[in-house]
């Protein structure tokens, strides 16, 4: 049971996530596209001073737990060629929101309070992440761009991913075995095991 | 009434012809996903902004390099509101380039833009 979230399934997670918290699934489904991926390949339209955007960043951050992280090894025999190996550690990702709008920094608390409540929780949880409850404060950062401030909050999350990855590694079907007499002697025994 | 130069970016001593692709899409999930773009074929003076660099990086020989690109059309570069979109971009010369900047001389009758060689190497 191989379990490991993609690049695009985190953010995709989080996406949902932070319009869910922020009710704009609900209040204003126009908004819906107003939690936007970072780094898109080929880049993407802008937005006005005026429109509340969320910004989600997805990275994989090195901390001593995922370092120095537990393997488990199990064996299971799934076919009389292959053996089923799993490995399952935890790994850590650093999901950042970049808030800008009117409303960033009230949007900033709405996230940092909401993503406690169970429901919320429930969604990470099925997806085996796990919220460090030690949510820092989200920054505010406005932004000086082309004559004007524009408003700007940066917050980060850390969660902790159960990862199991599953491969397969090929069993001894059969061996042969030749015994020889001394360094270079005569052959003196075959055994063909299969 | 200023003094019309479409004449001189129209001109049969110095126009090209160049294909601009035009991209709009729509919002899937906070993903921007593009539409098929449309191709419209453009007539203009085509100039040199900055001329092909080698850069040896480690990840290879990479090269930079920008065009200037008239038009009597408009071009342009991201669009927010209705129809929005990101960049044109031209394909002059069997390469493709990205528009970084406009120059609005509409008053004049043309418009100047300058395009990043987007092919990497």
């Amino acid at each position: 049971m191989a379990r490991e979230l993609t690049l695009t399934q985190i953010e995709d997670i989080f996406q949902g996530l932070f319009v869910s918290i922020l009710g704009w699934d609900i209040t204003s489904p126009s908004k819906v596209n107003d939690v936007r991926i970072s780094w898109p390949e080929e880049g993407m339209p802008a937005f006005l001073i005026t429109d509340d955007v969320v910004f989600v960043q997805c990275l994989e951050v090195d901390e001593p737990y995922n370092r120095q992280r537990e393997v488990e090894d199990t064996w299971t025999l799934t076919t009389p060629e292959l053996f089923g190996r799993t490995i399952g550690y935890t790994r850590v990702w650093q999901v950042n929101a970049i808030l800008y709008g009117p409303d960033s920094y009230q949007n900033s608390q709405e996230l940092r309070d909401k993503i406690f409540y169970p429901e919320h929780q429930n969604t990470l949880q099925k997806n085996y992440l796990y919220l460090v409850p030690d949510v820092a404060a989200p920054k505010r950062v406005p932004e000086y761009f082309q004559g004007r401030w524009w408003k700007r909050v940066d917050m980060s999350f850390v969660l902790y991913e159960s990862v199991v990855r599953s491969t397969t590694v090929p069993a001894i079907d059969s061996i042969s075995v030749t015994i020889y007499e001394g360094d270079e002697g005569n052959k003196i025994a075959e055994i063909n095991n299969e | 009434m200023p003094f019309r130069l479409s004449h001189v970016v129209l001109h049969t001593g110095f126009v090209q012809t160049y294909t601009v692709e035009r991209s709009s899409g729509d919002w899937v999930n906070g993903r921007w996903t593009e539409d098929p773009p449309v191709q419209i074929s453009v007539a203009g003076v085509v100039s040199v902004a900055q001329e092909k660099d080698l850069q040896p990086l480690h990840l290879g020989d990479q090269i930079k390099g920008a065009m200037i690109f008239h038009s009597v059309q408009p071009l342009y570069v991201t669009r927010v509101g209705t129809t929005q979109g990101t960049s044109d971009i031209i394909i002059w010369n069997g390469q493709r380039w990205r528009l970084l900047s406009i120059g609005d001389y509409s008053d004049y009758g043309y418009y100047k833009a300058i395009g990043e060689r987007i092919e990497g190497c």
